[in-house]
């Protein structure tokens, strides 16, 4: 559905039924807020070790699938070796902590930036080809990589992994027990989601969103398609290269096992079942997985690889939008302009072809 | 390295190449006619190793100890209910999504494909299972090479396969049937073809044939693992690629040709760079020729 067609039909809609008071949409919009921050400072008042633990995992995979969210949800380009970066992430920092006194916040820049120039590296030749071969071509390179973290021992210690870095701090606080790392892991979170979210509404986000509805019409618009997706491709990787050196430091190890394909598979799958494109839906999609990985390790072994699949391919067969779907919405300044003359969004614009 | 190594070493790629150009078959006729990559292809030529094993142990049970007959019986009953398998795999994953946006099919067999291996992951306990050697072990030497007779039956049974499909979509009514639905799917309609049945059809041989090329597999190196789908399903489809998607002798010439590159890959670098090495064939044909040797340039699809 196209941007002007969607924002005259919310438009035909919401005159149509009975409107929600305006008092009812802020108090639950206030409902909305208030059930994340209590969501979120969880860790605070539950305490303990496992609590802030699981809910740093949240966060970051809150991030790997806002991450994702740039390349699947906004440009529609499926990536299956997305957490190759959240891996680059990882190395990165534990070569810089061990063998070159590099602590966290130099590291993680570094991380970055190496990620996203691994993904202008792969994406430069892949980002070419169709949609399908794109996926297979992501598959590859995120397998190379992990081969490569298996084999190249000298750089990534192999099998075992890196480890035995000292202890990071900032401003004189160390990062010791997991209630030190969550609100590091929260904030990058945050951060992801304001920086994506500003993007999807600017220039270049409504380029991926026209890309990603026809990529013919986009070029034919005047859309430099492959320049696009490549930037899509690298600012994705940006949040796993990030997300990857938290990841490492607070599990005290990086090792191949992290980054495997299944991983990779359940990144899309945190994105495509959360909402493709939607802010909400892909950190909604996050904490579900963990707390699903979380539940199945405690309860029923090895069936979350079953239980996940089947519940991914339910999501796509049953509601292709995702859990929370994103709904593209019009700038207000274009939404007063039609609501003050309702005749202008029929006149203005062409009727869309279903 | 010597002439005699090197043709050691196609010799072995071939083999091996003949069972990827099997599970490549499979990619690259549903390819022709959905235009969907089916991953689902990787999970069913694992469950078809899987059923592989648990028929002849129930053979071996039952005293059936001629091997001949004992592959023959195995492999027609696997390929069988494989088949059925895929089946259903093309009822659930793809034919809800036939109008879908491209992102929902992918995302489906992928899916699926998970969903396959897992439960084979769950059922076998992610061990590792022994296939029943079932030919005599004794090598054959073939002038300068050396080959085990099962390797050479694994082969020839491939090739006759991949043939024996090839005949089937060029001769009898049916292939010509899925020719035309490759071709143009409502042009192929309106000519009273069922292109529905088609396609179930196409799933149905392509799993077939991943099944078989489990079993052969299975029977050549006496392991079977897991996790065999994720990569067997990668090379086979490099193999479909490189041939030219879509194009049935490609499949054959295809995984011949990466059984034979991999084959090398693994004398020349040290044997865990394998999968890499195959990743990065993948990568550049991908980017270089995308439309494969035999290929004609697919017709891109927005």
């Amino acid at each position: 559905m196209d941007y002007l067609s969607a924002a005259r039909e919310r438009l035909i809609r919401a005159q149509a039924r009975v409107t929600v008071p305006p008092r009812v949409q802020t108090a639950g919009r206030y409902g909305f807020y208030l059930g994340a921050l209590v969501f979120a400072s969880a860790p605070y008042w539950l305490g303990g070790i496992y609590y802030p633990d699981i809910w740093t995992d949240m966060a970051l995979w809150g991030t790997i699938g806002l991450g994702l969210n740039v390349v699947i949800g906004f440009a529609g380009l499926l990536d299956l070796g997305y957490m190759a970066f959240y891996a680059i992430g990882g190395y990165v920092f534990a070569n810089a902590a061990l063998y070159h006194g590099f602590s966290l916040w130099e590291a993680m820049p570094i991380g970055a930036v190496l990620s996203v120039v691994a993904s202008a590296i792969i994406g430069f030749p892949t980002l070419r080809v169709r949609g399908d071969y794109l996926a297979i071509m992501t598959l590859g390179f995120g397998g190379i990589v992990y081969y490569a973290a298996q084999n190249m021992t000298s750089l990534t210690g192999g099998y075992n992994g890196l480890f035995g870095w000292k202890t990071q701090s900032i401003l004189g606080h160390p990062f010791a027990s997991p209630i030190d790392f969550y609100p590091l892991a929260l904030g990058l979170t945050v951060v992801a989601a304001l920086v994506t979210r500003a993007l999807r509404g600017s220039r270049v986000g409504r380029a991926w969103s026209c890309i990603k509805d026809d990529e013919v019409a986009a070029g034919a618009a005047g859309i430099p398609i492959i320049r696009y997706k490549l930037y899509a491709y690298m600012v994705g990787a940006v949040w796993a290269g990030l997300a990857g050196a938290i990841f490492a430091v607070k599990q005290n190890i990086v090792s191949p096992e992290t980054f495997t394909f299944n991983q990779s598979f359940f990144a899309v799958a945190v994105v495509i079942m959360g909402g493709m494109g939607s802010i909400t839906g892909v950190i909604l999609g996050g904490v579900l997985y963990v707390v699903i990985a979380e539940w199945m390790v405690t309860y029923t072994g090895t069936l979350s690889g079953v239980i996940f699949s089947s519940l991914l391919l339910l999501v796509v067969l049953l509601r292709p939008q995702g859990l929370i779907p994103f709904r593209p919405r019009p700038p207000r300044w274009l939404l007063r302009h039609y609501l003050e003359d309702p005749a202008r969004g029929t006149a203005g614009v062409s009727q869309p072809d279903g | 390295m010597s002439l005699q190594e090197l043709l050691q070493q196609i010799a072995n790629g071939l083999v091996v190449g003949s069972v990827y150009g099997l599970i490549a078959l499979g990619y690259t006729m549903v390819y022709g006619i959905v235009r969907l990559i089916n991953f689902a292809q990787g999970g069913l030529y694992e469950v078809g190793a899987y059923l592989g094993v648990f028929f002849f142990t129930l053979m071996g049970k039952f005293g059936l100890q001629y091997p001949i007959p004992a592959v023959l019986i195995t492999l027609v009953i696997s390929m069988t209910l494989t088949g059925a398998l895929a089946f259903v795999v093309e009822r659930v994953a793809y034919r809800p999504l036939r109008n879908a946006p491209l992102l929902a099919p992918l995302v489906s067999s992928l899916a699926m494909f998970f969903l396959l291996i897992s439960v084979v992951q769950v059922v076998t306990g992610a061990e590792p299972l022994t296939y029943p050697s079932v030919l005599s072990p004794a090598p054959l030497h073939l002038g300068p090479i050396v080959l085990s007779p099962t390797s050479l039956i694994i082969f020839f049974a491939a090739i006759l396969l991949m043939v024996g499909m090839q005949q089937f979509v060029r001769r009898t009514k049916v292939g010509k049937a899925m020719r035309a639905t490759a071709a143009n799917r409502e042009a192929a309609a309106l000519m009273g073809i069922n292109t529905t049945r088609i396609v179930s059809l196409t799933f149905v041989l392509g799993g077939a044939m991943g099944a078989a090329a489990g079993i052969l597999y299975g029977v050549n190196y006496g392991t079977v693992t897991y996790d065999m789908g994720e990569f067997g399903g990668l090379v086979a489809f490099t193999a479909a690629v490189m041939g030219g998607i879509g194009n049935v002798p490609g499949a054959l010439v295809g995984g011949l040709t990466v059984g034979v590159l991999s084959s090398f890959a693994s004398t020349f670098l040290p044997n865990q760079w394998n999968e890499a090495i195959v990743f990065a064939i993948l990568i550049l044909i991908l980017a270089i020729r995308p439309q494969g040797i035999l290929g004609e340039r697919v017709a891109e699809r927005a």
